[in-house]
C-alpha cells in the first residue's frame, strides 16, 4: 500500500516535470500570442499549446494584482492618502473572480446555441491569455503612479487604459478564433454575451430574493409546528 | 432622595460649574454653536464637527437700541464708525457699540417731506455717504455724511428695460470712484452699472443660461404652443453683492443648480474667483453635501443671499436656506461653516445679512427674531483668520505657527496641514512639506514637493548613475577584447 502510494506520487511528479515548461508556458507562449494573436490563439485551439494551469494561475495573479493595486496605487492617482489603509481582500477577490465566471458562462451559453465551436475551457483560457498583457501594463502603471506628479499622471493612466484596450482587443481576437466566427457574427456574439450576463445577474438576484421568502416561510411553519407540538 | 443630599448635590454642581468658568485657556467654548468643516476621504467630502470659530456675544434688539421696532430687517452695513440697520420704513444708525446715533425715517426732497418705505439694500462709502435702495419707489437714495439727502437716483437714463417691468433696485454697492452697482428685481441681464453721475453705463457680469442636453431634446419635441406655455428660461439673477478694497465686485447667485454661485467679477465682468487647484468638486458654494429630498426640511443646494469680504480676501457667505455661514480664503478653500436654524439666542430664525465688524466681530441680521446677532472670534477662529492674513501677506512662517494652533484645536482641518506644508516648502524642507500635503490630501501641492524631492534625488545620484554606465561600457569593451584575443589564440593554434 505504502509502496503503491509512493509510486503514484513519483509518477505524478514525473508527469508534471515532463509536461510543465515554465519558460514556455509563462513567457514564450503568452508573448507569442501578444505578437501574433491570430496564430497564437489558433495554436491554443488546434495544437493544445494553451495550458489550463496557466489560466488558473493567472486568475490568482489577477486577484493579487488587484489587491496590490488597491493598496499601493499612488497618491497622485487616488487623490486620497491614508497611512492605515485597509483593503477588503474578499471583496476585491470576488470582484475579480465573479466577472470572469459570469463572462465565461454567458459566452459559452450564447455560443453553444449559436454554432460556436469553442469549449468552455477554451473560452476561459482565452480570457486568461487576453488578460496577460493587461496585468503587465497595469503593473507598469501601478509602479509609475508612485513616481509621478500631477502633470505626469497621464503617463501612469496611459498604461492602465492601454492595458484595458489590449485586453479587449485580445479577448475579441481570441473569441473569433476559437469560435470560428466571421467578424459580424462575433460582434453580435459579444452583444449577446453582455445581454446574457445581465440576465444571469438579474435571475441570480431574483433567486436570492425569492429563496429568502421560501426560507422565511419554511422557518415560520417549523416554528408554528414546534410551538404546537 | 431626601432634601439634604439634593442640597449637597446642588452645591457641588454649582461649585463645579463655577470652576469650569474659571479654567483659563478655555477660550474656545463652543456655546453650542454648530460648526463643521468638510473632510476629504476617498468617498468624497464629509462634514465633520469642529469647534466653533465664533463665540456668541449678544443679540441686539429694538429695546437695546431704543427704537420702536426692527421689523423686516433687510440689510446691515458696517462702516468705519457706524452700523447701519435697514428695516421697513427706517434706517437705524448706531456706533460700533450699538449706541443709537440716528433713526432715519424720512427726508425732505425738493421741499417736500418723504417717509422711507422698505429699504432692502445699503452701501456706505469711505466718506460715510450712504446709498440706500428703495425698490417700491424704484430709486436709490444718496445721503451725505450728515445723513441729509444729497440726491435721489431714479431709474437711470438710457437703461434698456422692457416697458412693463418696473425698475426695482434691491441691493447696491459703490466702488472707490463712485460707480454704482445695482442688483435689480426682474432684470436678468446682470448687475446694473451706473456712472457716478447717475446715468446708465452697462449691464455687468451676465449670468449665462445653461441648458442640459435633455432639456434641449425635449424642447425640440415640443410644439410652438407648448413652448410658449412652458416656463421661460431665464438666467439666474444675482442675490447680493459686495465690493472689496481692490474694487472687485463679489456677487452671489441664489438660483438653484448654478455651478459657480459665488463670483468675483473683474472690470470686464468675467468671473475670476479662485478655486482650489485640482478640486473641481470643492468650489465655493456653501454646503458640498446636502439632501436632495426632504419633507418639511430644506433640501437642495445652499441659497446664498449675502456676502462680505474682509481686508485680506477672506470672504463669508450666508446660506438662508439652512441658516449657515461659510467662510473661504482668497484661494477658495473653505475655512469654517457655522450656525443653524433655531430659536435659541445664537441660532437664526431667518438670517438675511452678514457683515464683518472690525477684526473680530461678525454681525448677522436675523429678520425672524428682529435682532442683530453679534459674534466674536475666539482663539480658534482668530488663528484661522491670522493664518489666512499672513498667507495673503506671503509671511508663510508666521502663518505656519497659526495653522499649527488651528491643528491643535481641530486635527480634522485638512487645509491647515496644507498651510503648514506651504511654509515648509518655502523653507526648502520638501520631505516634511510632502508629508503635510499628504495629510492635507492636496495632490497639487504634494506634486510640487515631490517634484523637488525627485529632482534632488536625481542630482544626488547623477554622478553614480553616469559612473555605472561608463563602468558597464568599459566592461563590455574589455570583454570584447578578451573574446577577440581568445579567438586569435585559437586561430593561431
Amino acid at each position: 500500500m505504502d509502496a503503491f502510494a509512493q509510486h503514484r506520487v513519483t509518477r505524478i511528479i514525473e508527469t508534471l516535470k515532463f509536461n510543465i515548461d515554465l519558460k514556455e508556458d509563462f513567457i514564450k507562449y503568452p508573448f507569442y500570442i501578444i505578437s501574433r494573436p491570430f496564430k497564437g490563439f489558433s495554436d491554443l485551439k488546434y495544437e493544445n499549446r494553451g495550458k489550463l494551469y496557466f489560466a488558473i494561475a493567472l486568475v490568482f495573479l489577477m486577484c493579487f494584482f488587484n489587491i496590490y493595486n488597491e493598496m499601493y496605487e499612488g497618491f497622485v492617482l487616488t487623490g486620497y492618502h491614508n497611512e492605515n489603509k485597509t483593503v477588503n481582500t474578499i471583496y476585491v477577490i470576488l470582484m475579480t473572480v465573479i466577472p470572469i465566471l459570469l463572462f465565461v458562462v454567458a459566452n459559452w451559453s450564447v455560443t453553444a446555441v449559436a454554432n460556436g465551436s469553442g469549449k468552455m475551457k477554451e473560452i476561459f483560457m482565452v480570457y486568461a491569455y487576453a488578460s496577460y498583457p493587461k496585468i503587465i501594463l497595469s503593473l507598469a502603471g501601478l509602479v509609475l503612479s508612485n513616481f509621478v506628479t500631477v502633470e505626469e499622471a497621464a503617463f501612469a493612466l496611459f498604461f492602465y487604459s492601454l492595458g484595458t484596450v489590449a485586453f479587449v482587443f485580445y479577448l475579441f481576437v481570441g473569441l473569433v478564433v476559437i469560435h470560428e466566427y466571421t467578424f459580424t457574427q462575433s460582434v453580435l456574439m459579444i452583444v449577446m454575451t453582455v445581454i446574457v450576463m445581465c440576465i444571469i445577474v438579474f435571475i441570480t438576484a431574483l433567486l436570492l430574493a425569492l429563496s429568502n421568502e421560501v426560507i422565511v416561510f419554511v422557518k415560520t411553519v417549523f416554528e408554528e409546528l414546534s410551538m404546537r407540538l | 432622595m431626601d432634601k439634604r443630599t439634593m442640597h449637597i448635590r446642588a452645591i457641588v454642581s454649582a461649585f463645579v460649574l463655577m470652576l469650569s468658568c474659571c479654567i483659563p485657556g478655555y477660550a474656545v467654548s463652543a456655546d453650542g454653536i454648530l460648526s463643521y468643516i468638510y473632510y476629504y476621504t476617498d468617498e468624497g467630502y464629509h462634514p465633520v464637527l469642529s469647534p466653533s470659530p465664533y463665540n456668541f456675544v449678544k443679540s441686539v434688539n429694538a429695546d437695546d437700541l431704543g427704537v420702536e421696532g426692527l421689523n423686516e430687517i433687510n440689510s446691515i452695513f458696517v462702516s468705519d464708525q457706524h452700523v447701519y440697520i435697514a428695516c421697513n420704513g427706517k434706517i437705524v444708525i448706531t456706533d460700533h457699540n450699538f449706541n443709537l446715533k440716528k433713526e432715519l425715517a424720512g427726508f425732505s426732497h425738493n421741499g417736500q417731506e418723504q417717509a422711507l418705505t422698505n429699504i432692502t439694500g445699503m452701501w456706505v462709502t469711505d466718506e460715510e455717504e450712504l446709498y440706500a435702495c428703495e425698490p417700491s419707489k424704484g430709486r436709490i437714495l444718496h445721503f451725505s455724511p450728515d445723513w441729509s439727502i444729497k440726491r435721489v437716483l431714479e431709474k437711470p437714463e438710457g437703461i434698456i428695460i422692457p416697458e412693463n417691468i418696473a425698475y426695482q433696485p434691491l441691493k447696491v454697492a459703490v466702488d472707490s470712484v463712485g460707480r454704482i452697482y445695482v442688483v435689480a428685481n426682474n432684470i436678468y441681464e446682470g448687475l446694473v452699472e451706473i456712472n457716478p453721475d447717475g446715468s446708465f453705463l452697462r449691464y455687468f457680469g451676465v449670468v449665462e443660461v445653461k441648458y442640459t442636453p435633455i432639456q434641449l431634446f425635449w424642447r425640440r419635441l415640443q410644439t410652438a404652443e407648448q413652448r410658449a406655455r412652458s416656463r421661460l428660461w431665464l438666467p439666474v439673477n444675482f442675490s447680493n453683492l459686495s465690493i472689496d478694497k481692490y474694487d472687485f465686485v463679489y456677487a452671489t447667485v441664489a438660483g438653484s443648480g448654478d455651478e459657480q454661485p459665488i463670483r468675483k467679477l473683474n472690470a470686464k465682468g468675467k468671473n475670476i474667483l479662485r478655486y482650489p487647484v485640482g478640486k473641481d468638486d470643492a468650489i465655493p458654494q456653501g454646503d458640498l453635501k446636502y439632501n436632495h429630498y426632504g419633507l418639511r426640511v430644506p433640501y437642495g443646494k445652499s441659497t446664498l443671499s449675502a456676502i462680505d469680504i474682509n481686508d485680506y480676501g477672506l470672504y463669508i457667505v450666508l446660506d438662508t436656506k439652512r441658516s449657515r455661514i461659510f467662510a473661504y480664503d482668497e484661494d477658495g478653500y473653505m475655512l469654517y461653516a457655522f450656525g443653524e436654524a433655531g430659536t435659541t439666542q445664537w441660532r437664526f430664525q431667518l438670517p438675511v445679512d452678514v457683515k464683518f465688524m472690525g477684526e473680530d466681530m461678525l454681525l448677522v441680521a436675523d429678520r425672524g427674531s428682529e435682532t442683530i446677532k453679534v459674534f466674536k472670534l475666539n482663539d480658534y477662529g482668530r488663528s484661522i483668520h491670522n493664518a489666512v492674513r499672513y498667507q495673503s501677506q506671503f509671511e508663510y512662517d508666521l502663518a505656519m505657527e497659526e495653522w499649527k494652533k488651528v491643528i491643535d484645536h481641530n486635527p480634522a482641518f485638512q487645509y491647515a496641514y496644507v498651510g503648514v506644508g506651504k511654509a515648509l516648502y518655502r523653507r526648502g524642507d520638501y520631505k516634511a512639506a510632502k508629508d503635510y500635503f499628504l495629510l492635507g490630501q492636496d495632490v497639487y501641492y504634494y506634486s510640487m514637493a515631490y517634484k523637488k524631492i525627485r529632482q534632488q534625488w536625481a542630482e544626488q545620484y547623477f554622478d553614480l548613475f553616469i559612473g555605472l554606465i561608463i563602468l558597464l561600457f568599459i566592461c563590455m569593451v574589455i570583454y570584447k577584447i578578451i573574446k577577440r584575443l581568445k579567438f586569435q589564440v585559437r586561430m593561431e593554434a
